[in-house]
């Protein structure tokens, strides 16, 4: 038995390594997803007061530390009885809407569209952002722009665009001046003209591929998101866990995840494996994220992502969408969705009140925070003692629960188009197009670390390594 | 009258991986606003559109021991190279987008600090302290020469 290995993947955040197994005649028998750097975050919050969790948690990750500080200070909210009065929802909100934009639109125009546009079999040295540039350098732009709105939108709401200080246990700190709100609407109308047209772009694709598409990392699982009367919901509301016929399974408060949520732990990788309890692991995966959630949801509350959303769902034919690259459309309809709520936001007379923070109530020793980050479902536990100390931390992040689909995505892929007797960098790509689909964030949380040598390994089914590669 | 910018950049939580942030936070108290500066987790690809309005762009991070020098100082080209870990998008690669966007091409300097602690904490090592404290001085020449 042969294993060739991938690693890391090109293109996403942190890093990974592919392993894939063949049998004797060079046919893949299994795939392997690993995380190989160890977190640790958890154990490092243990001791550390609760109200520093929004400053500390955003830390983790470089590309989406606002999804950590808005669940964070949810879960501090919850610990001090506070409930924040509606300006500083609104805020918190607002702000989220510029995350989900800013780090939708990175992974569409910098990540997946050099796949989607050049094609996977296009020369690597051509098949990036800069090849993108030289074939279509207006859209390369409005990537730039898209990415730099969402940025924005935090900065001027927390004072940086990485790591901000806005959100605190009861409310925010800072309340929006008719200004900012007003230099924040003048762009919306080319946001979302801008995300129009890189949808169009994604649809033409998806349906000239359309072959391709439908059996590319395509299986049935169930999904997760949330849910505020039944519509898409990305900062506040209901979990709602559907099968993989499509039906609601279940609908809770996110306070009561431990309930409904397991994890499972593998020996070959530090990512945990979240499985929805009444159907046990692997039987009870889910997927979340943009595929996920527009598997999960009956509408979206804001006009023209509704419209796009009835055609994504169209897709299904009354089942769910299930082939994986349909991640790359859904992701653009949240974009979409993420504009227009903004614009209801800034409108919104609230979103300029200086009413922005509640008093705590009753103290309660833990606290719960959940929303739905870019990549997924986000779940922040913190325990503490009577003082407010930090005793146990448990973070189920938005990657983690796409792991066992990942897992699987690479697998078929793998089956489809890794023949071991010939290796192609298009065959290899193919199968890190299918993990990049999920967006995933493997603990970018050091930079210098980060740059380790790519090591490919080939071992004997005894474990005998046969064969390395080194590059970088 | 020509414009520099400084970009520090890493985990200002994880020790010596923050030293970009360091200088960058020094430089300010020393320079005030006669440099402009960005203190970032990463570089990202929407910086192309500020880099292309400065003459001078130094970028300053911290390495893990793949560079002979302690404190690494080099120009930089514009050349995108793919990386493996997008997010550690190199200063090459960012130049390359603001040529292909913008047809700019601002002078570029790297400035990379040898780290030796990558735990969880803010704090910098003694010894990565003092190498930052080094490139501040070096830098201090650049910005003022141009």
């Amino acid at each position: 038995m042969r294993k060739i290995t991938i690693e890391p993947i090109t293109r996403i955040e942190g890093h990974a390594k592919v392993t894939i197994r063949l049998d004797d005649e060079g046919k893949v028998e299994r795939a392997y997803f690993h995380v190989t750097q160890f977190r640790g975050f958890e154990k490092f919050c243990e001791g550390r007061m609760y109200f520093e969790m929004p400053q500390i948690t955003p830390r983790i990750c470089g590309i989406c530390p606002v999804s950590h500080h808005l669940a964070s200070a949810k879960a501090c909210d919850d610990l001090i009885g506070a409930d924040p009065p509606r300006p500083a929802k609104l805020l918190r909100e607002l702000m989220h809407m510029g995350q989900i934009i800013q780090s939708h639109s990175l992974h569409f125009f910098h990540l997946a569209s050099p796949d989607l546009l050049l094609g996977m079999d296009t020369d690597p040295a051509v098949r990036n952002i800069v090849g993108v540039i030289q074939t279509n350098p207006d859209l390369a732009l409005k990537g730039i722009k898209l990415r730099k709105y969402g940025q924005e939108v935090i900065e001027t709401l927390g004072m940086k665009r990485i790591h901000p200080i806005f959100a605190v246990p009861g409310g925010v700190n800072k309340a929006l001046t008719i200004e900012e709100r007003d230099e924040m609407l003048s762009q919306l109308d080319e946001v979302i003209s801008s995300v129009q047209t890189a949808i169009e772009v994604a649809k033409s694709w998806l349906e000239e591929n359309k072959e391709t598409v439908e059996r590319f990392a395509s299986f049935p699982t169930g999904y997760m998101g949330l849910v505020k009367d039944g519509a898409l919901e990305l900062y506040d509301g209901t979990v709602r866990l559907k099968g993989k016929d499509g039906s609601i399974l279940e609908e809770f408060d996110g306070g009561d995840y431990l309930d409904y949520i397991g994890e499972h732990v593998e020996p070959w990788t530090y990512l945990k494996f979240p499985f929805y309890r009444k159907l046990g692991y692997p039987e009870g995966s889910y997927r979340v994220g943009p595929l996920g959630r527009l598997n999960v949801v009956d509408k979206i509350s804001t006009p023209l992502a509704n419209e796009e959303f009835k055609e994504f769902k169209a897709l299904g034919d009354g089942r769910p969408v299930e082939p994986s690259l349909y991640y790359h459309y859904a992701r653009l309809i949240e974009v979409l969705y993420a504009a227009e709520r903004a614009r209801e936001l800034l409108e919104d007379p609230d979103i300029l009140s200086t009413d922005i923070r509640a008093e705590p109530g009753e103290f309660k020793g833990q606290g719960i925070g959940v929303l739905e980050a870019p990549r997924g479902t986000l779940f922040h536990h913190y325990w503490t003692d009577e003082e407010g100390k930090i005793t146990k931390v448990n973070l189920i992040v938005a990657t983690g629960n796409n792991n066992w689909a990942m897992c699987k995505s690479v697998e078929e892929v793998a089956k489809l188009y890794v023949d071991g007797k010939k290796l192609t960098e298009g065959m290899l790509n193919r199968v890190e197009a299918a993990i990049r689909c999920y967006d995933p964030c493997l603990s970018c949380s050091t930079h210098a670390l980060g740059q380790m040598p790519l090591i490919v390994r080939l071992v004997s089914a005894e474990g005998e390594v046969l064969d390395e590669l080194r590059r970088g | 009258m020509k414009r520099s910018l400084v970009i520090g950049y890493g985990n200002p939580s994880r020790r010596d991986d923050g030293v970009g942030h360091y200088v960058v936070e020094r430089l300010e108290r020393l320079v005030g606003d006669k440099v402009a500066t960005l203190a970032l987790h990463q570089l990202g690809p929407e910086l192309a559109e500020t880099i292309k309005d400065y003459d001078l762009v130094i970028f300053v991070d911290a390495h893990a021991g793949e560079y002979a020098e302690e404190l690494k100082m080099a120009p930089v080209e514009a050349a995108y190279r793919p990386s493996a870990f997008t997010h550690f998008m190199n200063p090459g690669s960012l130049l390359a987008l603001v040529k292909g966007l913008y047809r700019e091409e601002p002078q570029a300097f790297v400035v990379s600090i040898r780290g030796y602690d990558f735990d969880f904490g803010t704090e910098l090592s003694e010894e990565t302290r003092k190498y930052a404290d080094d490139a501040i001085d070096r830098i201090m020449e650049m910005v003022t020469r141009i």
